[in-house]
């Protein structure tokens, strides 16, 4: 074949590819701009006005109305649903469909990161959502609690405050960093004390391949900015009881110092014992600073346990999975409300243990990791 | 060829930094539905389904989880079983969200494998053993030999 007919035929159809990206993108633009859309939340309660076109997520967010997620918009989580009550097509898409159980879709539950605006519509969400606020903030302090948790000290803007219930958590915003190239946001417990409205401590675990750890403990440095959004959650102190009865393993154990500190403060009547599991002596933290506690106040108790302590660590403390500890402290759940923030595989067992003991759904509060 | 936008999606939340930090492509190139299939075809030469190598796996982890994040003897296997905070959703989804958990499981040759709770997932769900270079990735015919699993 003659090798300027291939050339001629090669250079049409890169003329062809290039009109048809052209079309497409004038057309994608008309056909997208769904002009101003009236979004009317709680039957008045809020009235937006907003640029349709955008997820009701992310439209939400921006007019600093943040539904939780945990995946970020994709639709993995199934956590941001909101009522739909008008103006969207009934019927579920086929991403939103795994998440929606029946008695959600006759209330017309969707999933706002995949639900577009189009136009106007009514919705319905929780009143205590309007509460939640985004912060931009300055890392004032990273430290190095064990070789995989590091606890992120943030300060907040000048004159702005937070308030939170101690066991409450935060969305944390990665910013792009090596081989991810966008914003992604997890949610971590808040670990400092909710008598301080201008700076927030979490703790954050290494997990391997996340995106949100990796980024602080590879990426995040100290006068960086970083945003946050919160407070979110119901783990939180309920107090109708004599004794508290506390247990946490890893990164777990930020609700719980938060919630030892809000009884402290307050000057609340309830003795508290708070049992931690590791592994290793190199798994404990906040040892000293629990040890102070317990002794400045002696309502308080304090347990580390050690599953595997090794010889060279001289531990003196209790041996044993947490469990074992709980087995042989714990008598019975008279008067008694657990808190436990872990793993799902440790709660499940915890949990376990102190219903044969006599707690109950109403008396174990949990935040599992999962 | 991809076939439609929710395949492009697919495609595209199972690249790096998107669901996780490395992905579950890694540098391979085919296109998800052709790495299912080739396993798939992998998988025929020996009988055994994927839904049965994920059952195993899933087994395993089960009884490692008795260890609480230490090491633990199961059969001829040692595992150690760690859970992190947060939870990972299937980037199928399909609606499956799991805890955050590695399986390290070691056998009496000293050979090791890891997985996670997703591996175990995509595998038994729907027959994705992830892409070439991914850090996940499982190469059938090991898991198989390593799992020392027969035809039925």
């Amino acid at each position: 074949m003659d090798f300027s007919v291939i050339l001629r035929a090669v250079g049409s159809l890169a003329v062809i590819s290039g009109v048809l990206s052209v079309m497409i993108s004038i057309s994608e633009k008309v056909l997208n701009n769904y002009g101003i859309c009236e979004i009317d939340i709680n039957n008045g309660a809020r009235l937006l006005k907003v640029e349709g076109g955008s997820t009701l997520l992310n439209t939400l967010a921006g007019e600093k109305i943040f539904i939780p997620s945990a995946c970020g918009g994709k639709a993995t989580c199934g956590l941001c649903k909101v009522k739909v009550l008008e103006g969207t097509p009934s019927g579920l898409l086929p991403t939103e469909e795994p998440y929606i159980n029946q008695e959600e879709r006759k209330q017309n539950v969707r999933l706002s990161c995949q639900v577009k605006v189009k136009g106007n519509m009514k919705l319905e969400i929780e009143e205590e959502l309007f509460n939640i606020k985004e912060f931009i903030c300055d890392v004032e302090d990273i430290t190095d609690m064990t070789y995989d948790i590091k606890r992120v000290r943030l300060k907040l803007a000048p004159g702005e405050t937070i308030n939170f219930k101690a066991g409450q958590f935060m969305q944390f915003y990665s910013k792009p960093y090596g081989k991810v190239k966008e914003v992604v946001f997890r949610a971590y417990s808040i670990s400092s004390k909710s008598s301080e409205h201008d700076h927030i401590e979490l703790l954050f675990r290494l997990v391997p391949g996340g995106i949100c750890t990796g980024y602080v403990h590879q990426a995040l440095k100290v006068g960086d900015k970083a945003r946050m959004s919160g407070p979110y959650g119901d783990f939180y102190l309920r107090g109708n009881c004599e004794e508290l009865i506390m247990i946490a393993g890893g990164s777990g154990l930020a609700p719980i110092r938060s919630l030892v500190y809000e009884v402290i403060e307050n000057n609340l009547p309830h003795k508290m014992r708070f049992f931690f599991g590791a592994n290793t002596l190199k798994d404990l933290y906040y040892m000293e600073e629990f040890a102070q506690i317990q002794k400045d106040y002696p309502q308080f108790t304090f347990i580390p346990c050690l599953a595997f302590p090794e010889a060279e660590d001289e531990w003196t403390g209790v041996t044993g999975f947490v469990t074992v500890a709980l087995e042989q402290q714990i008598q019975n759940g008279e008067g008694k409300e657990a808190y436990l923030c872990g793993s799902p595989g440790m709660l499940d067992a915890c949990i376990k243990i102190l219903k044969d003991k006599g707690f109950t759904d109403q008396t174990i509060f949990y935040d599992k990791f999962s | 060829m991809k076939e439609n936008p929710r395949d492009e999606m697919l495609q595209r939340d199972m690249r790096e930094g998107r669901l996780s930090k490395d992905g579950f492509l890694g540098d391979d190139d085919r296109d998800i539905q052709e790495i299912i299939s080739d396993d798939e075809a992998v998988l025929a030469t020996v009988g055994i389904t994927a839904a049965k190598i994920a059952d195993t796996m899933r087994a395993l982890t089960q009884e490692g989880l008795k260890g609480m994040g230490e090491e633990c003897p199961v059969g001829d296997y040692m595992i150690k079983v760690e859970e992190y905070m947060g939870f990972m959703g299937c980037p199928f989804k399909d609606g499956f969200r799991q805890a955050k958990r590695n399986t390290t499981i070691r056998n009496q040759n000293g050979k090791t494998m890891i997985w996670t709770d997703v591996n175990i997932h995509l595998i038994g769900a729907h027959g994705f053993f992830q892409g070439k270079g991914a850090e996940y990735r499982l190469e059938p015919m090991e898991l198989i030999e390593f799992l020392e699993l027969k035809a039925d």
